[in-house]
């Protein structure tokens, strides 16, 4: 009985042997090892993609960074909101058009391991910090409204905020200065001029590539100055330009401090002989529902719009969303980035047997430098080793017909300049 | 239907050891499945325990991040602020490095903070949170670099001599010395200072381009001002370049430092939500801990009940199945067991079972079987030796019991005997007839204060020695001789029974009896003696002897005092009249007359006669009395001044009177009376006229113990007086007598024999009492004691003057004596009263039934042959009820004031009556 008992124990056990023996010789799938230089983003299969929004949201420039978002928008409803069948989510964060609000801002998103990416920013100088930031952390980013030079390269260099990893696709207006110099000298006959920065690397790069321009074609730049962000009080440095004898005033400034200047120069009866002409920041709704009749007769140096099928259908999701036409054509810039940003993502992340998704952070950059041909909507796009993606071509537009809005603006076209690249 | 037994056969059939064992495998299970549920949920309190303690460590770590992250601000915003005024190297001291420090320690705490949040069993909420831990941490970081750049640049821009604030302000001073000849150039120069100082407080930027642009028109003026040089236009200009330059680098240092001010307000708010955040969250996980822990006690408690109850059940069931299956049939085994033990060797075990106990329960059956065999046998053998046995058995029996009943009865009779003895009160022993003591009864014992073991063996009365010396024995023997008894007296003192504790003063009186107790042969076996105390039936003899001797004193002095009382009423009558007629005749005759004088001498042998009356009546205390608060120790005093010239010189007076209150209420010439009769007896015992007499008054004070001391006394205050003399002394013999009116030893002629009887009599009168102690040949001390009364009392009792009071009412005086009546209407007719006297009171009764209305008082004496003065007063008030009556009185002892006011007598009077007193005493009454 007991010998029967003792027999039925050992057939049990070696039962449970052979179980865990064959449990043991069962291969298990490959281990995801990250080869990255930068390290992976690893994102489980209920985990979603995530990408840091990092845009002036607040003062008279938000409407320039919604439309940023908005860009943003459009280019992943045109992916069903998902990316390798993975929901995006996307922290927004607002940079406040400054360098010191956009590094605060992206520490936020550096914080968290999970992000991959960056979209932004809408200011230059708020750019200059965060893409520091974001490349000490191995982050990639690409904005679609940064024009400064000095973000990427200025004359075919290094410029000295280039940082690794940023891309954009606005394009690089070192040259937008130089065009208007050229319109400035050649077409308007202009011999002196003055201009005025708010020490800001857009609107700075852009007096200096003026300033640079018009001098080498022979003018005199009587006065160089600067505002800072924030002045109202603009009597003075308008009384210096007065002083200096200037025929044309340069100041590709940002709202308000354009308004101020627009606004108080009217009120000086000399400077109805001077010329003004602001930058591309200032070509949108906004400065012109705020300036109204002020603003007649004032050029403007900006990239020039974009055209197209692409673009009307563009517009048309555009307002079919938002119920409401763009301010300013900076958006499609935004859906392009966003747009290689996307298809770069793709194209490097590793899905392993577990489902768990791998995007190797170098990878990604590697992937956007490798962009080439890019069918945008702005234009073709091949992003360079500076991380400017978009050719530059700019054009002076100016305002004569007020009741004409922004799309009389754009294509009141007094100039087109087409760097080589 | 199966039953119980059936139902559980196979358990029936188990072996004891395996019952036992699943029943106590079971309990071992249960208590394990408890411990298990124990440990389990301890462990999982404990694992949430752990984590209470991780997340509340880490909200305090945030809350030290926070605080310190708070204290590098405040001291950063410190350098800023206090700079300007402290100067640079001290605001870098004092604030900048303890930023980057504080800063630092921040950064260390975020890593440490980490770092516990990596931990397991940390919650996936807070895990999380390290991505806001790393923008903290971040922030931190850039905190403190930003920090480094923005002291830099206040460096820059603030620094002592290489500062571009200093290198302006020179600038400015060395333009100023340029142009101070050049007015029009020196007002924009100062301008352009004023713009500049301006930009220095408001740092904004228009001002300074305003200073640039005036700089501009101060070029022109240096340019077109022909006292200016070119070498001094080229200086001037230059100074103005460098000014701008200076300027503008100012301008962009500001512009960096407000950046970095803003950067520091954007760093602030990530930080600030973020601590506030994760704070937040580790709160909340504390509080869902502390829900756990709760919910896992209250799961652990109702899991622990179950499981307890659970058990609780199952051991009550093994108990059941045990006790059914082992427990009651071993009780039962026992019970048969017990039953075949008893004899009942019929009874059957229980023999089912396959187990131990139904094999025992049939070899129990066996062995009874083959017991009754044995004993069936056995017992018919021994039942018939056993009658034999009983019946013998019963007569011995009967035999024993009627023994001790009579031995009960002697006992019983003994016992009665012993109990007569010793409950006797008298004392009793009894003796052989060798007169040696056998028995004592409880009284003796008492009495002797003595054991038996003291006495029984140890005493023989013929060899008694009292009775020895007594010459008792041959009387005694005659008891043991002849059988005769005999009874005789005897007095023992303390020295005779040491043992009675008797004093030395102290004896017994006995009476003491002897029986003898013959037996049949009529021969003393024994003697009976008892004892009779009659010591206290002696002393009342005694007494009583000495108070029937009291007695008879007492009635002596009363039949003595009776008679004295008599004489002094009819000296009274006959004093009344001849004083009366006197006072009137004195009156009458005018002073210038030989008559006044001889009228005077017979008013003063009236008086003098009037105070052996009085003496009389002090003596019965039936006189009339005023007594008054007196000083005792004032009228000692004068007494004293008095006596002093009466006796001899040669006797010295020693006088120590107390200070203290003496104050007693007494008649002052009663007093008097008593000093001299007892200092001039004191006197007279000095035969020889030398001696002491020593008069002392003190105080004492009687206690409630004391009154036997002082014998009549009522406990109180007294005034005590001594009068001690050093004379010949009293015999004992004349003792009793001493006090007796008439009586004395003096020769005939120079004493009355009332001194001292007047003494006692006015000593009574004051309610005090008398003492005498006297050696004969040495001297007589008087003692007398007079109640003292107190301050208050002696108040009410002043004085009051005296003063003939007048009338003009009607009186009806009535008296049996003509000439009382004839003189009181005199005096009545004086003091200005209508009256009308009559010697009868029938006559009296008549003349006021006639005219009630005529008469306002009526005053009459109490003695009359017709009728007495109270009989008179009742027939006159049924008359008038309201009219007011007076009864005068020689010495009556029919009246007194109470007796007065009862019979609705207005007041009496003690005759003789003085005018002055009567007059106050008519208008006293007709003014009530």
């Amino acid at each position: 009985m007991y010998r029967r008992k003792y027999a039925v124990l050992l057939i049990f056990i070696l039962i449970l042997q052979a179980i865990l023996i064959f449990n043991g010789c069962e291969k298990k799938p490959a281990k995801f090892k990250c080869k990255d230089a930068l390290g992976c983003v690893d994102l489980r299969m209920d985990e979603p993609i995530k990408i840091g929004i990092l845009q002036a949201l607040s003062g008279k420039v938000a409407a320039l960074g919604q439309e940023q978002i908005r860009g943003f928008e459009l280019a992943l409803d045109d992916r069903q909101g998902k990316i390798l069948n993975r929901t995006v989510t996307f922290q927004i964060e607002d940079t406040g058009c400054t360098a010191e609000g956009g590094v605060n801002a992206a520490l936020k998103i550096i914080a968290d391991p999970k992000y991959i990416a960056i979209f932004g920013t809408t200011c230059s100088g708020a750019a200059a910090t965060v893409s520091k930031a974001m490349s000490d952390a191995g982050l990639t980013m690409i904005s679609g409204n940064n024009s400064a030079a000095f973000l990427t390269s200025i004359t075919g260099k290094h410029a000295p905020n280039w940082q690794k990893g940023y891309f954009r696709t606005a394009q690089n207006e070192e040259n937008s200065g130089k065009a208007a110099a050229i319109y400035a000298y050649k077409e308007l006959g202009i011999r002196k001029v003055a201009t005025i920065n708010d020490g800001d690397i857009y609107t700075k790069g852009l007096t200096d590539g003026f300033n640079k321009a018009f001098s080498s074609l022979g003018g005199i730049v009587v006065l160089d100055t600067s505002i800072n962000k924030e002045d109202k009080e603009m009597r003075p440095v308008l009384t210096a330009v007065l002083n200096a004898k200037a025929q044309l005033l340069f100041f590709p400034l940002f709202q308000p401090e354009a308004n101020h200047i627009l606004f108080q120069a009217r009120t000086i009866l000399e400077f109805n002989k001077i010329k003004l002409m602001g930058g591309g920041a200032l070509i949108n709704n906004s400065f012109l529902k705020d300036s109204d009749e002020k603003a007649k007769g004032m050029y403007f140096v900006g990239p020039v719009s974009c055209e197209g099928p692409a673009v009307d259908l563009m517009g048309k999701k555009y307002k079919n969303k938002y119920q409401t036409s763009p301010s300013v054509f900076y958006f499609l810039y935004a859906y392009d980035a966003a747009s290689i940003l996307f298809e770069a993502i793709e194209k490097t992340a590793f899905k392993d047997d577990k489902g768990i998704l791998h995007i190797g952070r170098k990878a990604l950059r590697d992937g956007l430098y490798a962009t080439t041909d890019f069918k945008g909507i702005s234009g073709i796009l091949s992003c360079d080793q500076f991380g400017d993606c978009a050719r530059p071509k700019f054009n002076v537009v100016q305002l004569k017909d007020i009741s004409l809005g922004l799309e009389g603006l754009k294509t009141n076209v007094k100039f087109i300049y087409s760097p080589k690249k | 239907m199966k039953t119980p037994t059936q139902r559980f056969v196979f358990f029936r059939n188990l072996s004891i050891t395996i019952k036992h064992g699943v029943g106590i495998s079971l309990l071992v299970l249960l208590i394990l499945i408890v411990a298990l549920t124990g440990y389990l949920s301890l462990h999982y309190v404990q694992k949430v325990d752990d984590l209470i303690w991780s997340n509340t460590e880490i909200a305090r770590l945030i809350y030290e991040m926070d605080l310190e992250m708070e204290k590098a601000r405040h001291l950063h915003a410190g350098f800023f602020l206090y700079y300007p005024k402290i100067g640079l190297t001290k605001a870098h001291e004092n604030y900048a490095q303890p930023t980057i420090r504080k800063t630092a320690s921040v950064v260390s705490t975020s890593y440490a903070l980490r770092e516990m949040m990596s931990q397991p069993g940390i919650s996936d909420a807070l895990n999380k949170s390290k991505i806001d831990l790393n923008l903290y941490l971040s922030s931190a970081k850039r905190f403190a670099d930003t920090s480094i750049i923005a002291f830099e640049l206040v460096t820059k821009l603030a620094a002592p001599e290489n500062g571009l604030e200093d290198i302006l302000d020179k600038r400015i001073r060395k333009l100023k010395t340029e142009l101070t000849d050049f007015p029009v150039a020196s007002k924009l120069f100062h301008q352009i200072k004023d713009l500049i100082n301006e930009h220095k407080l408001n740092r904004e930027r228009h001002l300074m381009q305003s200073a640039f642009n005036i700089a501009f028109k101060l070029r022109k003026t240096i340019k077109t001002n022909p006292l200016i040089n070119l070498q001094q236009n080229g200086k001037i200009n230059l100074l103005l370049n460098q000014i701008e330059n200076t300027a503008e680098q100012i301008i962009e240092t500001d512009v960096k430092i407000n950046a970095k001010f803003k950067d520091f307000a954007l760093q602030e708010k990530t930080t600030h939500l973020i601590s506030e955040k994760l704070v937040t969250l580790a709160k909340k996980e504390v509080e869902k801990a502390q829900q756990t822990i709760a919910v896992t006690h209250e799961f652990v408690s109702i899991v622990l009940i179950i499981v307890t109850l659970a058990g609780l059940i199952a051991a009550g069931i093994i108990a059941v199945m045990l006790n059914m299956n082992i427990t009651h049939r071993i009780i039962r085994l026992t019970h048969t067991a017990k039953k075949m033990e008893e004899g009942h060797l019929d009874i059957v075990a229980e023999q089912e079972s396959l187990d131990e106990l139904g094999h025992l329960g049939r070899t129990f059956n066996f062995m009874a079987a083959r017991m009754k065999t044995l004993i069936e046998d056995l017992e018919q053998e021994v039942s018939d030796g056993t009658l034999e046995l009983i019946n013998t058995n019963k007569d011995l029996q009967l035999e024993i019991t009627e023994r001790e009943q009579i031995e009960e009865q002697l006992r019983e009779k003994e016992e009665f005997l012993n109990r007569v003895i010793d409950q006797s009160p008298f004392p009793t022993w009894i003796s052989d007839a060798n007169g040696t003591l056998q028995r004592t009864n409880l009284a003796l014992k008492k009495v002797l204060n003595l054991t038996d073991e003291q006495l029984v063996n140890k005493y023989n009365i013929l060899q008694d020695p009292i009775a020895t010396r007594q010459g008792l024995i041959p009387l005694i023997r005659t008891v043991y001789e002849q059988g005769k008894s005999v009874s005789f007296a005897g007095k023992w003192t303390g020295k005779d029974i040491p043992s009675m504790n008797l004093k030395d003063s102290e004896s017994v009186n006995i009476e003491i009896t002897m029986f003898p107790v013959l037996n049949q042969q009529k021969k003393v076996t024994s003697v009976v003696l008892t004892w009779l105390d009659v010591t206290h039936r002696k002393r009342a003899e005694k007494e009583k002897q000495l108070l029937e001797q009291q007695l008879r004193q007492s009635h002596k002095m009363e039949a003595i005092g009776t008679l004295a009382g008599g004489i002094a009423h009819d000296f009274n009558n006959i004093l009344s009249i001849m004083l009366g007629n006197t006072e009137l005749a004195i009156d009458d005759i005018p002073k210038w007359s030989p008559a006044h004088e001889s009228l005077l001498e017979i008013k003063t042998a009236g008086l003098r006669a009037k105070d052996v009356v009085r003496q009389l009546l002090n003596f019965s205390r039936k006189s009339e009395q005023n007594q008054t608060p007196q000083n005792l120790g004032t009228l000692i005093k004068e007494s004293v001044k008095l006596l002093r010239s009466s006796i001899p010189s040669s006797i010295q007076i020693i006088k120590n009177i107390s200070k203290e209150n003496n104050f007693i209420l007494a008649d002052a010439t009663q007093i008097h009376q008593v000093m001299l009769n007892l200092c001039t007896n004191a006197a007279h015992a000095m035969t020889n006229e030398k001696g002491t007499l020593e008069i002392h008054l003190t105080s004492l004070t009687i206690k409630e113990k004391q009154t036997d001391k002082f014998k009549k006394l009522a406990p109180g205050e007294y005034a005590k007086l001594e009068i001690k003399d050093s004379g010949i002394g009293i015999k004992p013999e004349v003792y009793e007598k001493i006090f007796d009116p008439y009586y004395t030893t003096k020769e005939f002629g120079k004493g009355t024999g009332m001194g001292l009887a007047v003494v006692h009599g006015i000593v009574k009168n004051h309610n005090g009492s008398i003492h005498v102690e006297s050696q004969f040949e040495e001297g007589t001390s008087f003692t007398i004691f007079f109640p003292k009364i107190d301050q208050c009392k002696m108040e009410n009792m002043a004085t009051q003057i005296e003063e003939r009071q007048t009338g003009t009412e009607s009186i009806l005086f009535v008296d049996d004596e003509p000439a009382i009546v004839e003189i009181s209407l005199k005096i009545f007719e004086n003091l200005g009263y209508q009256v009308k006297g009559k010697t009868n009171p029938i006559d009296a009764i008549k003349e006021f039934e006639a005219n009630p209305d005529e008469f306002d008082l009526v005053i009459t004496d109490m003695t009359m042959p017709q009728m007495d003065g109270v009989q008179l007063s009742r027939a006159l008030k049924k008359i008038k009820p309201d009219i007011p009556i007076i009864i005068c009185t020689g010495h009556s002892s029919k009246l007194n004031e109470e007796k007065a006011m009862n019979l609705g007598i207005s007041a009496y009077a003690m005759k003789p009556i003085s005018m002055m007193k009567i007059s106050k005493l008519i208008r006293k009454v007709l003014d009530r």
